[in-house]
C-alpha cells in the first residue's frame, strides 16, 4: 500500500497527497479523454470518484480507448471503465452512472457533493450543461476538448475566471452557396453535398433537395447583374449577355432541371422494381441525365462555364462503363480496400448496383423517407458512387470510400495522443486546484458576489486558481518549438449569459422570425437551453419539460408559428424583453430584442445573438487585447492576459508496469499584476511565449507505457464516431 | 409590475412543476391570445380521501397581489363551494390567507393549497362565512353530509 503511493507522497508533499486521496471528484464523459482522466486519477491516487456517461461502447472506441477491449463492445463505458481502472488501483473508490449528464438526478444537488468536476465531454451543449451545474453549485470546473491534433484544457472557477459560455461558441458549420453545389463544384467536398442531394432527391423526401426546384439559380442571375454593373470589374463586358439571352438561359437551366426530375421519376413501380434489367436501366436513366445531358446542356448556357479555367466534361454510360481505368488504377496499389480510389469503372457499377439495392426488396419499403447515414454502407455507397463520377465530369480528385465517409459525415478523427495530453493536463490542473483548495476555504476567496469587479478579483484575497493555466495543444510547435502552450484564465465575461448578469441581445427580423424559431433555433440551437421556458412581463408564453399538463403543451405550442412580433401579451418588438429560464438548469437571462432584417444570403441564419452587444473585456489591458484577435482558430481565449512555458517532456519510464501522468514539478508564480510590461510576440498568428523565471512553469509530463502498448496511435482506421470538438 | 412578485411566482411554478401533491393542480390562468398571467393562478384540490369530499375536485383561482408575498393572495372557489367557511362570492375565509392573522411569506401556494384541503373536512365553526352550510354544519350534520355529497358530485375530477 505504502509502496503504491510513496511517489506521489513524495511529489505531492503529504498533505496534498492526503488531499488528493480524500477528495470527491466528478468525471462527465468515460470515453476519449475521460478513460485517460480516471486512469490519470486512479494512478495519482485520487481516491474518490464517480463517472457519468450515457454511452455504451462501439467498435469504433476500441482503438483509443484503452480500457475497452473487444468483449465489452455493447456495454456501459462508464461501468466497463470503472471495472478496468480499478485493476489498476483497487483501492481506488469508483462510482458509475450509466446515464446523461443532463438528466435530474444530475443536478445542482449531485454536483455539490464534489469537490471537483472533470469535462470529458464530445459536444459542445453537454459541455455548457456541465459549466451553468458547476456555477449553480461552486465547483471548480476543469474542462477539456480535442480535434484531430488540436486540443485544450481549460479551468472554469464561478466569478473568479471566465466560464465555458463566457466566450460565445460559434458553430462551425460549413454551409456552400447553392450553385456551387448545383453548377460549379471545385472541391470533392462540394459533389459529395451534391451526391447526397442527389440521393435525397432519388431515395429520400425529395422535396427536400435542393436538386428538386427547377427555377434557375438565383445567383447566376444576379453575378451577371453585378456583371453588368461594374464595366471596369470586366473588359469583354461587351459580352455581358442581354436580358434575353439570359432569359434564354434560364429556359434552358429549367429544362435541364426537369429532364432531371423527370429522369429521376420515371423510376419503376410495382412488380417492375423486381424486374432487374428495369431497374437498371433506370439507374442509367438518371446516371445519363446528370452526368451527361447535364453538362452537356450546361456546356451551352453563355453563362454556364464561361472564363471556367476547366470546362467539364460530359460522361455517358456508355463511356464510364466500357472505360477500363486510365487514370485511378494502379494509383494505389495495396492499401485497404475502402481506401482506395476507384476506377470510372467501379463508380459506375457501384452507382447501379446501389441503386438497384436502395431499390430492392429491402430497401424499398423506405422509399421516399430514406436518409443518408455514413454508417450505412449502402447509402455511403452511392455517394461515394455519385460523387466521384461528377468530380470526373469536373475534374476534380476523386475520393475513396473512407474519405468520403469521412467528408460526408463531418468527421474529424480523434486521435488518443491528444486525448492522452490533455487529460494529463486536467489531472495537473485538478492537483493545483486542490493545492490552492487548501489555502484557500472557498466560502472566503472564490465565489464572490456577481457584482464584484475584476479588479476586486485581482485584489488581496487569493484566489483558487493562482496557479492554474488554461493550455493549448497545437499540432505544429509554435513560438520556442513547444507544442503545448500555457496562457492565463481570462476573467469572467460581465456580459455572460450563465455566469453574469448577462442581457442577450437578439437581432432579428421580428415580423418574419418566429416564436418557434426563437425556441429552437436561437434558444436551443445557439444559446443551448435545454428545456426553456419564456416569461414575457407576467406572462409565460412557453414552457416545456415535467409538469405541464397535456392542454397546457399544446397550449404553447400554439404560439410557435406566430411571428415574434404578433405574439400575445404585447408581441416581441424592438426593446422588448424577454426573460428566459432553463427548467432543467438553474439559469436565468434576458434577451434584449432588437429589430433588424437580415438577407438571406448574407446571413442564412437569419438572426444574431449579442450582435451589438460588444464583448466587454473587463480589466484587459490593451496590449493583451490587441494580440488576442491574431490568434489562431484554435485559440478562443480571448484575453490571453499572460503566457507562461510548459514544458512537456514525453519520457519513457523505467516502470514498465504502469501508465502514468503525473506533475513532477509544478513550479508557478503567484499571481502577478499584469500591467507589468510583459508583451507577447506574434509569430505567424500563434503566440509565443516569454520567457520570465517568475512567471514560467515547468511541467513534466512523463509517460510510462504500459508493457503492452495499450495505446493506440490515432490516426489509424477504425475510428469514426466520434467528433470531440474543442470551441 | 412588481418584479419581486413575479420571479417569486416563476420559481414556484418551477417548483410545483417538478413536484406537488397528487391530484391537485396549480398553474397561471392562460387568455384566449395565448398568453398567460402569472399573478392570476387556476387551481384545483382533490377532496381527501375518506373524508366527505372524497371523489370531488374543487376548482379555485388564487389573484396575487402587487407585494405578493408580503400580502397573501385572495383565493376564490369558482363556482361558490358548499362550506361554512367559503363566503357567497366564494373567497375563503382561513387565517393563514389573511395578512393580519397567521398568512407569511414563506407560505407557497403549496402551502396554501394543502390548508385549504384541510379546511375541507375540517370547518371552523367561528368563522361563519356562509349561511346555510353553517346553519347546517352546527344544528344538522345529517343534512349537511347529504349536502355536501351534492357538492362532490357536482365537482367531478377532471377526466
Amino acid at each position: 500500500m505504502t509502496a503504491r503511493y510513496a511517489h506521489l507522497e513524495r511529489s505531492l508533499g503529504a498533505d496534498l497527497f492526503a488531499q488528493v486521496r480524500s477528495c470527491k471528484v466528478l468525471v462527465v464523459g468515460s470515453g476519449g479523454i475521460g478513460v485517460e482522466i480516471l486512469k490519470n486519477l486512479v494512478m495519482s491516487g485520487f481516491g474518490d470518484i464517480e463517472i457519468v456517461d450515457l454511452d455504451t461502447i462501439d467498435v469504433s472506441n476500441l482503438n483509443r480507448q484503452f480500457l475497452f477491449r473487444s468483449k465489452h463492445v455493447g456495454m456501459s463505458k462508464s461501468e466497463v471503465a470503472r471495472e478496468v481502472a480499478l485493476q489498476f488501483n483497487p483501492d481506488a473508490k469508483i462510482v458509475a452512472h450509466h446515464g446523461n449528464v443532463k438528466e435530474e438526478r444530475f443536478g445542482v444537488q449531485f454536483i455539490s457533493k464534489f469537490d471537483i468536476v472533470l469535462n470529458a465531454l464530445d459536444n459542445v451543449g453537454a459541455r455548457q450543461h456541465v459549466n451553468r451545474l458547476c456555477l449553480a453549485a461552486k465547483k471548480p470546473l476543469i474542462d477539456a476538448g480535442t480535434q484531430g491534433y488540436l486540443g485544450q484544457t481549460n479551468i472554469h472557477v464561478g466569478r473568479e475566471t471566465a466560464c465555458f459560455d463566457c466566450e460565445p461558441k460559434t458553430e462551425n458549420k460549413r454551409t456552400f452557396a447553392i450553385c456551387t453545389i448545383r453548377s460549379t463544384p471545385d472541391k470533392p467536398v462540394h459533389c459529395i453535398v451534391w451526391a447526397k442531394e442527389l440521393f435525397k432527391l432519388m431515395f429520400g423526401n425529395a422535396e427536400e433537395s435542393m436538386l428538386s426546384g427547377t427555377e434557375p439559380d438565383e445567383d447566376i442571375a444576379d453575378a451577371n447583374k453585378e456583371e453588368s454593373a461594374d464595366p471596369d470589374a470586366n473588359a469583354t463586358n461587351a459580352d455581358a449577355p442581354s436580358s434575353a439571352e439570359i432569359k434564354e438561359d434560364q429556359n434552358k437551366e429549367k429544362e435541364i432541371r426537369s429532364q432531371i426530375v423527370e429522369a429521376v421519376a420515371s423510376r419503376p413501380s410495382g412488380d417492375e422494381l423486381d424486374k432487374d434489367e428495369t431497374v437498371r436501366a433506370y439507374a442509367r436513366r438518371v446516371f445519363d441525365a446528370v452526368f451527361d445531358h447535364e453538362i452537356r446542356f450546361k456546356l451551352q448556357l453563355r453563362n454556364g462555364y464561361k472564363g471556367a479555367n476547366k470546362r467539364p466534361t460530359p460522361l455517358t454510360f456508355e463511356e464510364a462503363s466500357s472505360k477500363a481505368d486510365e487514370d485511378a488504377s494502379g494509383q494505389q496499389a495495396g492499401g485497404l480496400k475502402d481506401q482506395r480510389i476507384m476506377s470510372l469503372k467501379e463508380c459506375t457499377d457501384m452507382f447501379v448496383d446501389s441503386v438497384v439495392t436502395l431499390l430492392g426488396p429491402e430497401r424499398r419499403g423506405s422509399l421516399g423517407d430514406m436518409v443518408f447515414d455514413k454508417d450505412d454502407a449502402l447509402t455511403l455507397r452511392f455517394v461515394t458512387a455519385a460523387s466521384n463520377l461528377r468530380c470526373h465530369c469536373f475534374n476534380i480528385e476523386r475520393k475513396s470510400l473512407w474519405d468520403t465517409k469521412g467528408i460526408a459525415g463531418n468527421i474529424i478523427h480523434a486521435i488518443a495522443t491528444t486525448n492522452a495530453i490533455v487529460a494529463g493536463l486536467q489531472t495537473l490542473e485538478a492537483i493545483k486546484i486542490l493545492a490552492a483548495l487548501k489555502r484557500v476555504p472557498v466560502a472566503n476567496a472564490t465565489w464572490r458576489a456577481p457584482s464584484a469587479s475584476a479588479e476586486d478579483t485581482d485584489a488581496a484575497s487569493p484566489a483558487l486558481t493562482a496557479n492554474s493555466t488554461a493550455v493549448w495543444v497545437a499540432r505544429e510547435p509554435v513560438g520556442r518549438g513547444y507544442l503545448l502552450q500555457a496562457t492565463g484564465l481570462p476573467p469572467p465575461n460581465p456580459k455572460c449569459f450563465s455566469c453574469g448578469n448577462a442581457l442577450v441581445t437578439l437581432s432579428v427580423d421580428t415580423s418574419k422570425f418566429t416564436f418557434g424559431d426563437l425556441i429552437d433555433r436561437v434558444l436551443k440551437g445557439r444559446l443551448g437551453v435545454n428545456l426553456p421556458s419564456i416569461m414575457l412581463d407576467a406572462s409565460e408564453l412557453y414552457a416545456e419539460g415535467d409538469g405541464l399538463d397535456e392542454d397546457e403543451v399544446e397550449f404553447f405550442e400554439a404560439n410557435k408559428p406566430k411571428a415574434l412580433a404578433d405574439c400575445p401579451a404585447g408581441g416581441i418588438k424592438e426593446g422588448t424583453i424577454v426573460d428566459v429560464e432553463d427548467f432543467s438548469q438553474d439559469m436565468k437571462f434576458k434577451v434584449l430584442v432588437h429589430q433588424k432584417v437580415y438577407d438571406a444570403e448574407e446571413n442564412p441564419d437569419l438572426f444574431e445573438v449579442g450582435g451589438e452587444e460588444p464583448v466587454a473585456k473587463p480589466d484587459a489591458k490593451e496590449d493583451s487585447e490587441e494580440k488576442a484577435s491574431a490568434d489562431k482558430a484554435e485559440s478562443s481565449s480571448d484575453a490571453p492576459v499572460r503566457t507562461q512555458e510548459v514544458e512537456a517532456i514525453m519520457s519513457t519510464g523505467k516502470d514498465g508496469e504502469e501508465l502514468v501522468a503525473v506533475a513532477s514539478t509544478v513550479v508557478s508564480s503567484s499571481k502577478r499584476p499584469r500591467e507589468d510590461g510583459e508583451k507577447d510576440h506574434e509569430s505567424e498568428g500563434s503566440k509565443r511565449s516569454k520567457t520570465d523565471d517568475e512567471g514560467a512553469a515547468a511541467v513534466v509530463v512523463s509517460e510510462i507505457d504500459l508493457a503492452g502498448g495499450a495505446k493506440a496511435s490515432g490516426d489509424d482506421d477504425g475510428d469514426d464516431d466520434d467528433v470531440i470538438c474543442i470551441d | 409590475m412588481a418584479d419581486f412578485a413575479k420571479r417569486r411566482l416563476t420559481e414556484e411554478r418551477k417548483q410545483w412543476r417538478k413536484d406537488h401533491p397528487p391530484g391537485f393542480y396549480a398553474r397561471p390562468k392562460r387568455n384566449e391570445d395565448g398568453s398567460t398571467n402569472l399573478m392570476f393562478w387556476e387551481c384545483a384540490i382533490p377532496g381527501k380521501a375518506d373524508t366527505l369530499w372524497e371523489g370531488g375536485l374543487f376548482h379555485m383561482t388564487f389573484a396575487f397581489p402587487e407585494d405578493y408575498p408580503s400580502s397573501p393572495p385572495k383565493v376564490q372557489f369558482v363556482p361558490v363551494l358548499f362550506h361554512p367557511n367559503v363566503y357567497p362570492s366564494g373567497t375563503v375565509c382561513l387565517s393563514i390567507l389573511n395578512a393580519d392573522e397567521d398568512w407569511n411569506p414563506s407560505l407557497t401556494v403549496r402551502h396554501l393549497l394543502l390548508g385549504i384541503q384541510d379546511l375541507l373536512d375540517n370547518p371552523n365553526p367561528d368563522s361563519p362565512a356562509q349561511a346555510e352550510p353553517y346553519k347546517l354544519f352546527t344544528t344538522d350534520l345529517e343534512a349537511y353530509r347529504a349536502r355536501v355529497k351534492i357538492e362532490v358530485r357536482n365537482n367531478p375530477p377532471i377526466s
